[in-house]
């Protein structure tokens, strides 16, 4: 595994940063034209290969773009329509539908079951659809495990504004590709699990500069708050937690794309700290901002609202621990 | 001058002069918990619908469907005449005078019916630097309408550069021929769009170091002089709002305590407030805190359920009950707090310790019931997720409004702990000299 970024992805970074520079929360910039500028980079899809229509990429490269996407609080819909979908299609082994996605022309997001730990049934109607954007159309399975394309139910305003339940329509074509396996579920939860923990891994990040920004800034007893030690240390320990929810989902890149025993284990492992340490960060800092913290302005609250859907998509972490400790401790010799 | 300004000097005729309110409840002051909680009894059975009393067993939710807010707003001034929503205070203002002991008795009593208490910022705020610092004629004149929820109460303290270093604050009165003009900006106050009255703190004395030259003012808010702007919250809703003074005026009978002793006054209000945070201990502080009681999450944890109960799952039941045992912590805490305020002491810096520990706790109540109707419901999408998402937004401010949590430590570091001070380059400067 290397633990230093390449010339390229640094350039792709960049890009993405570029790309989002634009981009503010609540601000000007709609959700279609962000979603063609994507398109347009090579950015969904990103790690599908070129010969399914996406651009090639690594594993590694999605986590850097997905976190500098989140960082930006680009709507969440590119998570799962730019990248969670399209590995979906790719292990069914789509091939239409995945050129149409991977090039923009075609926005499809996922439908999971109600407690959100695994991909829906399309005869569930208990079904949830993850904040679907403008994508009208959500990807279940049909009961003998075949990849399906359903409609979506509008929104309904009152719910949850990350969540659609109102349930899936029915499919609109035949089931995409061959049916899912157990191992092809698999890779796709790894692959999922990695860049939710990389979407939260730029929401904290995010979050976390906000923070330190302010605390350099904000002055009361005649000082800047962020020299005062309560302050700083929070900010010190956030940053640690950061740094430690990129290693893992670095390598969680790294042990996905290898493919090897370890992927699915370490895919968890970064969701669940990246998740549980960023929701902290987040509070952290509205703490940190005071009273402007708890005003909608101040875009503290959006990573938080994020970091709160990703801690319970594909597992909360109660039950990824779970998960790892029946995979962990089924290794140690009794 | 208060006729052309139309600020009210004189209490509101209550209903219009036709309706009658009911007198305090004849429970003598030095009545025992028992015989006071007889008569309550009596008064529950009578005064209460049945209706309200019916649902209100089966839960909040039924109960607001049988009892709309306006519905109990328009009933609580005939409740809260009889002294029963704030009893231990003394039976000229609006209570009944009783012991903490026997008030906690009546509380129980009542605790079934969730008649929570209204205007809870003119109580706890404004009512307790009234008691303490008001004169006889402001007491009579505030106290009452203040418990009737006759007239409504808002804080205005913080401004935008004075928060935490609350004593830096800016707003500004000076004298005029027929009292004061104030000129500033107030920032985060709560309800002061539907407040008749602000308790306001403003400098008059700029040379003075900073807390020695600040002045507490009651201030009618329904004048050209005050404009209440709402701000937006992370929840959405808009529940705090900035304040702006342009030449806002008050007589010389508006002023509480005297020129510049307003730094004791703010303490007091200051402590009120982190007890009012902190909760009552019955009678609904949760809804001042934001969010769902342990109570009900514990209930909710027992039912049946698809996915299991959280009751029955081994990590879940030690979560429930480290967030009961804090609940009882806090519970014992505040009533040490009452019982140390009721024999004549304030609580003043040992308020913290409520403060701290319930508005943290709140955080971690808040976060496990958003965390369990991942398991129990649809995730958040059905209108118990959206109810519990909004108690978990909303409770995130806990630990902020009323002193965060960081200055909270410090109370207790510094005034209980006995630690030095945080050093502070500035002690004792004249309040124009330290730079903002
Ligand atoms: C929901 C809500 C309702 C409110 N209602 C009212 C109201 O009705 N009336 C009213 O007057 N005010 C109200 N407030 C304001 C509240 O009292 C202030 O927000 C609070 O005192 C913090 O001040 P600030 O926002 O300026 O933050 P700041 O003081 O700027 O604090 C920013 C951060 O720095 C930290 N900090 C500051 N000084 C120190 C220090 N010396 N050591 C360590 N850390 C420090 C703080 O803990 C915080 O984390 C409300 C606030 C909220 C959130």
């Amino acid at each position: 595994m290397d633990t230093i970024l390449t010339d390229e992805q640094r350039m792709l970074r960049s890009m993405a940063e570029s790309l989002t520079a634009g981009i503010t929360p609540g601000g000007q910039t709609t959700e279609e034209s962000i979603w063609s500028q994507l398109a347009d980079a090579g950015l969904i899809g990103l790690s599908i290969p070129d010969v399914d229509g996406g651009s090639g990429g690594s594993l590694t490269d999605t986590v850097l773009v997905t976190e500098v996407l989140a960082a930006a609080s680009t709507p969440l819909d590119q998570l799962w329509s730019g990248v969670i979908a399209p590995a979906l299609l790719h292990e069914a082994g789509a091939g239409d539908i995945l050129h149409e996605v991977c090039s923009g022309a075609r926005r499809v997001a996922v439908a999971l079951d109600r407690g959100l730990t695994a991909l829906g049934r399309v005869d569930d109607e208990n079904a949830i659809v993850i904040n679907p954007g403008l994508a009208r159309e959500a990807l279940a399975l049909d009961e003998a495990g075949r990849l399906v394309i359903c409609a979506v139910a509008p929104r309904d305003d009152s719910a949850d504004d990350q969540l659609i339940s109102s349930g899936l329509g029915n499919a609109t074509e035949p089931p995409i590709g061959t049916p899912l396996d157990d191992s092809r579920l698999r890779s796709w939860e790894a692959i999922s699990l990695t860049a939710i923990a990389a979407d939260a891994v730029g929401a904290a990040a995010a979050a976390l500069a906000l923070a330190v920004d302010y605390a350099a800034n904000r002055v009361q007893f005649g000082a800047p708050i962020g020299s005062f030690q309560a302050i700083a240390h929070i900010c010190a320990d956030d940053h640690v937690s950061v740094e430690a929810s990129r290693a893992l989902a670095w390598y969680a890149a790294w042990a996905v794309a290898s493919d090897n025993d370890q992927s699915l284990q370490s895919a968890r492992t970064a969701k669940i700290h990246a998740t549980q340490t960023g929701r902290s960060v987040c509070e952290d800092a509205i703490q940190v901002h005071g009273g402007i913290g708890m005003t909608w302005e101040c875009p503290a609250h959006t990573h938080l609202r994020r970091m709160l859907i990703n801690s319970r998509c594909l597992g909360g972490n109660d039950l990824l621990l779970d998960r790892t400790a029946d995979n962990r401790l089924a290794l140690v010799d009794s | 001058m208060a006729d052309k300004l139309r600020i009210p000097t004189t209490a509101p005729q209550h209903g219009g002069g036709t309706a009658e309110y009911p007198d305090p409840l004849p429970i003598e002051t030095d009545a025992s918990a028992e015989a006071a909680v007889g008569v309550v009894r009596e008064w529950i059975e009578q005064a209460i619908p049945a209706e309200w009393r019916i649902a209100a067993e089966k839960g909040v939710e039924q109960l607001r469907e049988v009892r709309p807010r306006e519905a109990y707003e328009q009933w609580y001034p005939a409740f809260a005449s009889t002294g029963l929503a704030i009893p231990q205070w003394p039976r000229a203002y609006g209570g009944l005078g009783v012991s903490s002991t026997t008030a906690r008795a009546i509380e129980a009593e009542l605790a079934p019916h969730r008649l929570g208490r209204l205007n809870i910022l003119g109580i706890n705020l404004a009512g307790s630097a009234l008691l303490h610092w008001g004169t006889e004629e402001q007491k009579r004149r505030y106290l009452i309408p203040i418990v009737r929820n006759e007239e409504q109460w808002c804080q205005l303290f913080s401004e935008p550069n004075a928060g935490s270093d609350l004593p830096s604050l800016a707003a500004w009165a000076t004298r005029t021929e027929t009292g004061w003009q104030i000129t500033g900006q107030k920032v985060w106050n709560t309800w002061a769009e539907k407040a008749d009255f602000g308790i306001l703190l403003a400098r008059t004395s700029p040379d003075l170091p900073k807390r020695e030259g600040l002045t507490c003012v009651i201030l009618p808010m329904h004048q050209p002089g005050v404009e209440v702007r709402p701000l937006r919250q992370l929840t959405g809703d808009s529940e705090f709002n900035e304040v702006i003074l342009d030449e806002a005026q008050a007589g010389d009978e508006h002023l509480l305590g005297s020129v510049d002793n307003g730094w004791a006054v703010a303490r007091t209000v200051l402590s009120g407030e982190r007890q009012n945070v902190s909760g009552p201990g019955s009678g609904g502080g949760l809804d001042n805190l934001g969010g769902r009681s342990v109570h009900r999450l514990l209930q909710r944890a027992a039912e049946a359920n698809p996915a299991g109960r959280p009751a029955d799952d081994a990590i879940w039941r030690q979560r429930l009950m480290k967030l009961w045992s804090e609940h009882q912590v806090m519970l014992w805490t505040n009533l040490r707090v009452r019982g140390a305020r009721k024999s004549g002491r304030e609580p003043g810096a040992n308020s913290s310790i409520g403060k701290l520990f319930s508005t943290e706790h709140n955080k971690r109540l808040q976060e496990a019931w958003f965390d369990m109707t991942a398991m129990v419901a649809d995730a958040g999408a059905t209108e118990e997720g959206r109810r519990v998402r909004y108690g978990f937004l909303r409770s995130r401010a806990n630990t902020i409004e009323g002193g965060t949590s960081q200055v909270q430590r410090n109370v207790l570091g510094e005034a209980i702990l006995g630690l030095p001070r945080e050093p502070d380059q500035y002690h004792g400067a004249s309040w124009r000299d330290v730079p903002r």
